[in-house]
């Protein structure tokens, strides 16, 4: 019996070892690099606009050219790709700036109206490459919470809460961004790593609720804070495309690829003005 | 007004007048194997004084009208003639119409080279029928191919031929002429087979000993085939011998096979039953590791011959792929338990009925139905899952052959098939049922509905013969009916006694197609009808052809060029996730392709130096406003170029060597060239974004491969025949690409350590030694 199974495993250990071809080259031609435009309104602030440029797939970080040291991106690596000392202007119907520098590859517009209904567009010059691009997009109503509370899951576990809510929602097909934090809401250097990374963010349309009432409840994992904040940001259907595609892409070797969808011309990502509601909310 | 009576009237007296000519004999048969009684297809049927030819149906049948008047002697020299059998010659009375049932005799003499007297052999008949677009092989061709671990295969020995290539290495996913890889019927006695492969598609459900031959139609599809757009593989299981009990099977690597078939009445009726079953789960117990996975294939037939005009067969499939793991034990000191399990496969019945009319007419009708399901489970602890889907088909076929005259001959019939889908039933208990609820699924059916005729009509005798017809197709659904006509035609000019021009115009309609939610086939893809919105998919193909026979050589060479037009195709918006969604319809876009190409084939399957060389030049394209920014892009298995070469040579009495060389071109794929940072949507981190190329912009490296059998026979014949197969896939152990990806590669350098990301494409099988032991017991 021993020397039957000596001899299969002999045989499988051969056949597996058989079944090992090298993998092939290949040159690919790389895309040519861009650049990438991502906006945020905060509440009280204006609108901060971040600015990188792409760059290789190819591309590795020096940190990994160590083979000892396995971290992917870090703050380092990711400055090389950072647009600073650009010229970025905003221009509308009620608006016309310079955006100021407030951090490396991050430019703020103050006092930014975003006045429901009008349209503004972007313009973004990097002396350095040459690169130039533009963006337009509308202003969109902010929209509130009806109701939202907080409540904690189970009793004999505190770490689980469920955050429910129900919108004041218009007229007409709209399309959300809910995003829940457990401290505070991320203060413009989006860059850092260093911020609180405990969030949820959930884009929906009110299309998936029946009879017009837009409610729900999302689980979210929380530490030791007795408050949570929820805001809620009524976003343009080509956002919510933009959004729904990154949620999409999971690189899996089983899924075809998904493209973004970009309304920057000459670039890449997604310029946005949408306002966002906030609330603070207790934990019952 | 009604048309229809008049129509009936002037078809039946047309019927009746063909029927009661008395200037014309007719003389009529079944041929078969002596050996076992085995129906012999495409015999070919030869009187060279008339120069008359024709070749017998799939059950044998042929039908030769004489006229007296042109002969005017009181007998005629017939020639039976059959690729691997000795010429028959028959000296036929010219006096009257006569039966004439033939059984020729297997040529045994496999190392010398075959005479044939007859001037018509299947090389002949290939330059002499309209057909155009098939191919034909009988399952003793395949023995000696080299396929992975040694188990004969009819899908992956179809993928050598020119103008179907294959998907993903070693998968039974096969495109024809540019098209998808649901557009491709595959029937088994006439039954739709949906999932043709175990183990996730690397060996097909199909065990050779079963089986009799396969007719793969790429092109100028007959009017009685329909519902796809690209292709029709036509397999046919074996009889079963008729005159002596007998057993087959097989040892190998991956599976065994036994085969038991004999007379249940000699010369009467007959039984096959044959069974596989793979012991992948043995081997890996044996070496210590826990995987429970297993396939097995059961082929059944009977036959029963009521009288000389009356045959019935009862013939069937079953299969399964069986994964049942279970671990249970203690983990931070909580008990566990721990299932998971999957059954996934087909069952096929087949029940037909062949009737002889009349000397020159033929039918066979059939009821068949096909049930393919699958259903996955896993549980923990008190969390249960179970995911089924199935379908089941009932279908009804008639087809009549009607041999009117020497010139003439009219095949007619309908179909109807009854579909009953039922996709996605979920059931979720414990914590699980939280986040994925049970539900019901929907439940579909659709039905199927065509009628078709055509005539093969000789227009200018032995120059010019046309095959023209039609076929009338519907589909009813969600209340909705879909009607189409599908013309189809081809003609056929002899440049010489070896040479013909060929040319073929066909019109296909598809009412279902197939939802994966990969890029990959995987078996629990789903087959969905058409709908309201998602509308049947239509191709129009145009194909001429050159083909010559090489007689001296004992070879056919044939070069086709085809066009084919696709619309409503079915693509899935980027990124849907399908898996579990019912509500797929919203992430399905439609759009249109085309396909062309030219085919090269030199195929002799006579001699000793028997095989074919294939090439392929072909492109394949798609169009879809929503998917590439609407620009066209091209199919994922675009290959532009596709060459095999197919060899089997007695290198010594005993030893007989098959070798497979082929290159192709790469797939097409979408690479990543470029990526960015982005802030999350929430700002608190950043995201690396990948830039894609467009849509299967990127052609993967060209690959080849070479693959060897050596088959080693008695020295002996005896009651126990015995050989051995010896081979093995990839010889030289070269990668087939099937995807690109980014690797660190680390390399020493006088600089030092050099570490780069690099684009790698990987292969799926290397080199791979296998042997069997198949033997034979009469």
């Amino acid at each position: 019996m021993k020397r039957q199974k000596f001899i299969v495993a002999f045989f499988s250990m051969f056949f597996i070892w058989a079944c090992t071809p090298e993998p092939l080259d290949i040159e690919i031609p790389q895309a040519d690099p861009k650049l990438v435009v991502y906006s945020q309104a905060l509440p009280a602030q204006g609108l901060v606009v971040a600015l990188t440029k792409s760059f290789s797939a190819l591309t590795l970080p020096e940190e990994q050219k160590d083979s000892t040291k396995q971290d992917s991106i870090n703050n380092l690596f990711l400055s090389q790709f950072l647009v600073d000392n650009a010229l970025v202007t905003l221009n509308g119907p009620d608006y016309n700036d310079t955006l100021l520098p407030i951090a490396n590859g991050v430019y703020l517009a103050t006092l930014f109206p975003a006045t429901p209904g009008l349209t503004y567009n972007l313009k973004a010059f990097d002396p350095q490459t040459g690169f130039s691009v533009d963006a337009s997009t509308s202003a969109l109503p902010i929209v509130n919470f009806d109701t939202v509370y907080a409540k904690r899951k189970f009793e004999d576990d505190s770490s689980t809460i469920s955050v429910h809510y129900s919108i004041d929602d218009p007229p007409g097909e709209q399309y959300y961004l809910l995003n829940i934090y457990s401290d505070s809401i991320p203060q413009g250097n989006f860059f850092s790593f260093s911020g609180n990374n405990n969030h949820n963010s959930i884009a929906f349309s009110d299309r998936e609720f029946p009879q017009n009432e837009v409610k729900g409840i999302e689980q979210y994992e929380i530490g030791k804070s007795d408050t949570v904040v929820v805001t809620l940001t009524n976003i343009s259907r080509d956002f919510f495309d933009y959004i729904k595609a990154r949620e999409r892409s999971d690189n899996s070797f089983l899924s075809e690829p998904v493209s973004y969808p970009s309304n920057v011309n000459n670039g890449l990502g997604f310029f946005n003005i949408h306002q966002p509601s906030a609330k603070v909310v207790e934990i019952d | 007004m009604n048309y229809l009576p008049k129509v009936c009237f002037f078809a039946c007296t047309y019927l009746f007048l063909s029927l009661t000519a008395e200037a014309q004999i007719t003389i009529s048969g079944q041929i078969r194997n002596v050996e076992n009684g085995e129906d012999l297809f495409m015999a070919n049927v030869y009187l060279p004084e008339a120069g008359l030819n024709t070749s017998s149906n799939e059950y044998g049948f042929y039908s030769i009208e004489i006229d007296k008047e042109k002969i005017k002697a009181p007998s005629v020299k017939m020639l039976i003639s059959y690729i691997g059998f000795k010429t028959d010659t028959f000296f036929i009375s010219t006096a009257e119409s006569k039966r004439i049932d033939i059984q020729l005799q297997p040529n045994i003499q496999s190392i010398k080279e075959v005479e044939i007297s007859a001037e018509s052999g299947r090389n002949a008949e290939m330059i002499e029928s309209t057909q155009m677009g098939m191919i034909h092989m009988r399952i003793q061709e395949l023995k000696n191919i080299p396929t992975i671990a040694g188990e004969k295969d009819v899908i992956k020995t179809s993928q050598l031929l020119p103008g179907i290539s294959g998907g993903t290495e070693g998968t039974t996913d096969f495109f024809v002429r540019g098209g998808d890889g649901d557009q491709n019927l595959v029937l088994l006695d006439e039954a739709t087979v949906y999932n043709v492969g175990h183990l996730f598609g690397f060996f097909s459900v199909f065990n050779s000993d079963a089986l009799k031959d396969v007719t793969v139609f790429k092109g100028g599809f007959p009017s009685f085939y329909g519902g796809r757009l690209s292709s029709i593989m036509d397999i046919k299981q074996k009889e079963g011998n008729q005159k002596n009990w007998e057993a087959t099977g097989g040892v190998g690597l991956v599976s065994s096979r036994l085969t038991l078939e004999g007379p249940l009445i000699k010369d009467k009726s007959s039984i096959l039953v044959s069974a596989r079953r793979t012991y992948i789960d043995k081997v890996f117990s044996a070496v210590g590791a826990n995987l429970p996975y297993y396939f097995y294939d059961l082929n059944w037939k009977s036959n029963y011959k009521i009288d000389a005009n009356n045959r019935i067969f009862y013939s069937g499939y079953l299969g399964d792929d069986v994964l049942a793991f279970r671990e249970s034990g203690v983990e931070d000191e909580e008990a566990f338990d721990f299932n998971f399990g999957f059954n996934l496969g087909n069952i096929t019945h087949s029940l037909r009925w062949n009737h002889i009319y009349h000397e020159k007419l033929f039918s066979n009708i059939t009821f068949n139905t096909t049930n393919f399901k699958y259903n996955i489970r896993g549980s923990l602890d008190s969390n249960n899952l179970l995911v089924k889907s199935k379908i089941r088909d009932y279908v009804l076929k008639s087809r009549f052959n009607f041999y009117r005259n020497e010139k003439s001959t009219i095949n007619f019939g309908s179909e109807f098939i009854w579909h009953a889908f039922r996709p996605n039933v979920i059931s979720t208990s414990g914590e699980i049922s939280e986040f994925l609820a049970s539900q019901e699924g929907q439940k579909l059916n659709f039905q199927e509905f065509a009628f078709y005729v055509n005539e093969e009509y000789e227009l200018i005798e032995h120059i010019l013969k046309l095959n023209y017809g039609l076929r009338l197709s519907s589909a009813s659904t969600d209340n909705r009916l879909y009607m189409g006509l599908e013309p189809r035609f081809s003609a056929r000019y002899t440049l010489s006694e070896v040479s013909s021009l060929k040319l073929s115009y066909t019109r296909m309609k598809q009412y279902m197609h197939r939802v994966s939610s990969s890029t990959v086939s995987l078996p629990t893809d789903l087959w969905y009808p058409v709908t309201r919105n998602i509308r049947p998919q239509r191709a129009y193909q145009l194909a001429a052809g050159y083909f010559y026979n090489l007689k001296k050589w004992k070879s056919v060479f044939s070069a086709e060029v085809f066009y084919k037009k696709m619309d409503n195709l079915i693509e899935y918006r980027e990124g849907s996730n399908l898996l579990l969604n019912d509500q797929f319809e919203e992430y399905l876009v439609q759009g249109n392709g085309q396909a062309y190409g030219i085919e090269i084939l030199l195929k002799k399957d006579q001699g000793k130096l028997k095989g074919w060389i294939g090439y392929t030049l072909s492109r394949s394209e798609r169009d879809f406003k929503q998917l590439n920014q609407g620009n066209r892009f091209p199919a994922k298995y675009d290959r532009r170029h596709d060459l095999s070469i197919v060899l089997s040579y007695p290198i010594s009495k005993r030893i007989d060597l098959g070798a497979v060389w082929v290159y192709s071109s790469g797939a097409q794929f979408t690479a990543q060239i470029g990526q960015y940072f982005v802030p999350n949507l929430s700002l608190t981190g950043v995201e690396t974004i990948p830039i894609y190329s467009d849509r299967n912009a990127v052609s993967m490296s060209p690959s080849h491969r070479l693959d060897l059998n050596f088959t080693i026979k008695p020295k002996k014949e005896r009651r126990w025949y015995g050989e051995w197969q010896i081979g093995c896939y990839n010889f030289y152990n070269q990668a087939t690409p099937f995807r690109i990806d980014i690797e660190t590669e680390s390399k020493q350098t006088a600089n030092g350590q050099e570490v780069k990301q690099v684009y790698k494409q990987p292969g799926l099988f290397g080199f791979i030694p296998y042997f069997t032991y198949n033997f034979k017991f009469k």
